[in-house]
């Protein structure tokens, strides 16, 4: 089974994790077209390569954001939404 | 017949325990496995071939194939080679009709000519008749029969942690296991066989000093604090970032490692030749492990078939356990060790090269070698013929001619993999992070560099997990483990024979001629060759 380092908890196996999507920029509601609207809210990058994702530590509900490379089925780093270094 | 005691055997010969098989008690000793103890009884067929029904006895001794396979009631499928003796088990073997030895499906092997590669494609496959087929089929091709009062047997679970995992406790995985542990890791060994000691415990080359050596090393590690050895282990698999599941016989424990070493070194592999499969032919290092870990004798005249050193030193062990060896029948012309064949000689052994065995005679009954008949190697691509061969009588011929590694972990770790023409195998080429390999697995064969090449991995797998801080302690084994001088495996030995029942795959009754036939119906990429034949798709799994 694969590791996960939650920024809170510290490694932990990957099963007490909850992948909750990519991590996108919403576009200002007021001002996107219709288009990018839709493409925000419907549309998903399955394509292999380095992704930014929401991930969730269940026991502990710790929401953060992994930086995987999907193609090499890897975690590059975790951090906490803003704690960005 | 039992030898005399050697330091290393395995059994307690203060403890005896009996069984029976096939209806008949036998008795053996404490720390036999059922099939030295019946080896031990003189008891030549063992099991029958899946297909043929043809009588079969010891081939490695390992669980590298599936020869004897039994059954005591719910205990079903045994692997006699590895299952230590059970005091009043009564063992029958598998795929028989009406026992071993008359099984009455004998008569298959002489329909073997109308049962071509393949022919259950061919000739069952109506829409109609398939249900009446199955039925037959499921009759004839099954291996044990399943008890339905079988009792559920609760097999727990626990977790583990370690800094380095080294999978096999032979010469090198020793080596590597005291090496890390001394650079300060904790480290856990595993072994799937009773003992720990590997190779070095049988593979002696009638020099005790090889043996004490390991014996040294297998003590140092047992004693190390930081070192656990659990043998009768088995590690089962490789799953993502260094988790692997260690298999015993009562539990599974979930092992998370920091860096694994996989020093699981390698199957020996047998020769092809007519009747290759007669009982009493069997792998060098089959006999090996009868003679040093069960003090059973493997017969009464041995001839040895070799390709590589290793012959040379499973004849030497042979004269060294009180057992008479008449031959060494060499398949190269010339090669570089020898010293082993000028002492063999000089103990009377003929050595005779460029030479090959074309035939397996068995002897009347039917259920044991009683010669080999000897003849010049022919030129690949053609077949040799019984005519202008010698006959030299023997009851056991032992095989020595190649190992193929033990990479399963490796594969499935995702190693990829490069083949080298100078060991004539597959070599790890480019390993994934914090997984390392020594030993044969690593193409490593010689004695003193496996220890070597042992260290070498053991260092790297402490870096790794984050001891031994720097490179700069690497240093004293930043050394190149030095090359083999000469393959321990032959590119090709393979002797076809126009009669045939030379066999490739046991456990799937393949002979080289139905490859030969596959390749002609258009089955010529390996993948399809091996599907359409069924080739190491037998319990064994390819590992002979």
């Amino acid at each position: 089974m694969k590791i996960m380092t939650c920024p809170v908890n510290g490694a932990r196996p990957v099963s007490e994790f909850t992948y909750w999507g990519e991590l996108s920029e919403m576009p200002d509601p007021a001002t996107a077209t219709d288009d990018t609207w839709a493409d925000y809210v419907f549309c998903r990058n399955g394509a292999a390569g380095i992704k930014k994702e929401w991930w969730c530590h269940t026991p502990s509900n710790t929401w953060f954001i992994a930086e995987r490379d999907t193609a090499k089925d890897r975690v590059i780093r975790t951090y906490l939404n803003g704690e960005e270094a | 017949m039992r030898l005399a005691e050697h330091a290393g055997e395995w059994i307690d010969r203060t403890k005896t325990l009996d069984f029976s098989y096939e209806g008949t008690r036998y008795r053996g000793f404490a720390g036999d496995t059922i099939t030295s103890a019946l080896w031990a009884s003189e008891v030549s067929v063992l099991g029958r071939s899946f297909k043929y029904h043809r009588p079969r006895g010891v081939l490695s001794l390992a669980n590298h194939d599936v020869n004897v396979m039994l059954q005591d009631g719910a205990r079903i499928n045994v692997r006699a080679d590895v299952t230590e003796l059970i005091a009043d088990a009564n063992w029958h073997s598998v795929n028989t009709f009406g026992g071993v030895a008359g099984d009455r499906a004998r008569w298959i092997g002489k329909l073997a000519p109308f049962l071509p590669v393949g022919f259950y494609y061919k000739a069952f496959y109506s829409k109609r008749w398939f249900p009446r087929w199955e039925r037959m089929f499921r009759n004839m091709t099954g291996l044990g029969q399943v008890a339905l009062d079988a009792p559920h047997i609760r097999t727990p679970k626990r977790y583990g942690f370690c800094d380095v995992l080294v999978i096999g406790a032979g010469p090198s995985g020793l080596s590597a296991a005291l090496t890390a542990a001394e650079r300060g890791a904790d480290v856990v060994i595993v072994d799937e066989n009773a003992r720990s000691g590997g190779s070095g415990t049988y593979q002696l080359g009638g020099d005790n000093a090889r043996f004490h050596t390991v014996r040294a090393l297998d003590e140092k590690v047992r004693a190390h604090p930081r070192i656990r050895v659990q043998t009768s282990t088995l590690a089962a698999a490789y799953y993502a970032d260094h988790w692997v599941p260690l298999v015993d016989a009562t539990r599974i424990t979930k092992m998370r490692a920091k860096a694994i070493v996989v020093a699981s070194g390698a199957f020996e592999q047998p020769a092809v030749f007519r009747n290759n499969d007669l009982p009493g032919v069997m792998l060098a290092s089959a006999a090996q492990r009868l003679a040093y870990r069960y003090s059973v004798s493997p017969g009464e005249r041995v001839v040895v078939l070799t390709a590589n050193a290793d012959g040379y030193r499973a004849a030497l062990d042979m004269l060294a356990r009180g057992i008479v060896v008449t031959a060494v029948v060499e398949l190269r012309a010339s090669h570089r060790f020898g010293e082993l064949a000028h002492e063999l000689e000089a103990r009377g052994v003929e050595v005779m090269t460029s030479s090959c065995v074309v035939e397996a005679v068995p002897n009347k009954a039917g259920d044991r070698l009683a010669a080999v008949r000897i003849g010049a190697l022919p030129p690949v691509g053609t077949a040799a013929v019984s005519t202008s061969t010698r006959e030299i009588k023997c009851d056991t011929l032992l095989m020595s001619v190649g190992w193929a590694p033990a990479a399963n972990l490796l594969y499935q770790a995702g190693t990829s993999m490069r083949y080298d023409k100078t060991v004539e195998q597959f070599v790890p080429d480019r390993l994934p992070e914090g997984v390392f390999a020594c030993g044969r697995v690593n193409g490593v064969f010689s004695f003193d560099s496996k220890l070597q090449d042992g260290r070498r991995a053991g260092e790297l797998a402490a870096i790794h997990s984050g001891h031994a801080a720097s490179a700069a302690t690497f240093g004293e084994y930043a050394v190149i483990v030095p090359a083999e001088p000469e393959s321990p495996s032959h590119a090709w030995p393979i002797v076809a024979h126009a009669a045939g029942k030379n066999f490739v795959d046991f456990d799937e009754d393949l002979q080289l001629k139905d490859f030969a036939n596959a390749v002609q119906e258009g089955f010529d990429n390996i993948e399809l060759l091996k599907r359409f034949s069924t080739n190491g798709m037998g319990p064994s799994q390819g590992k002979h």
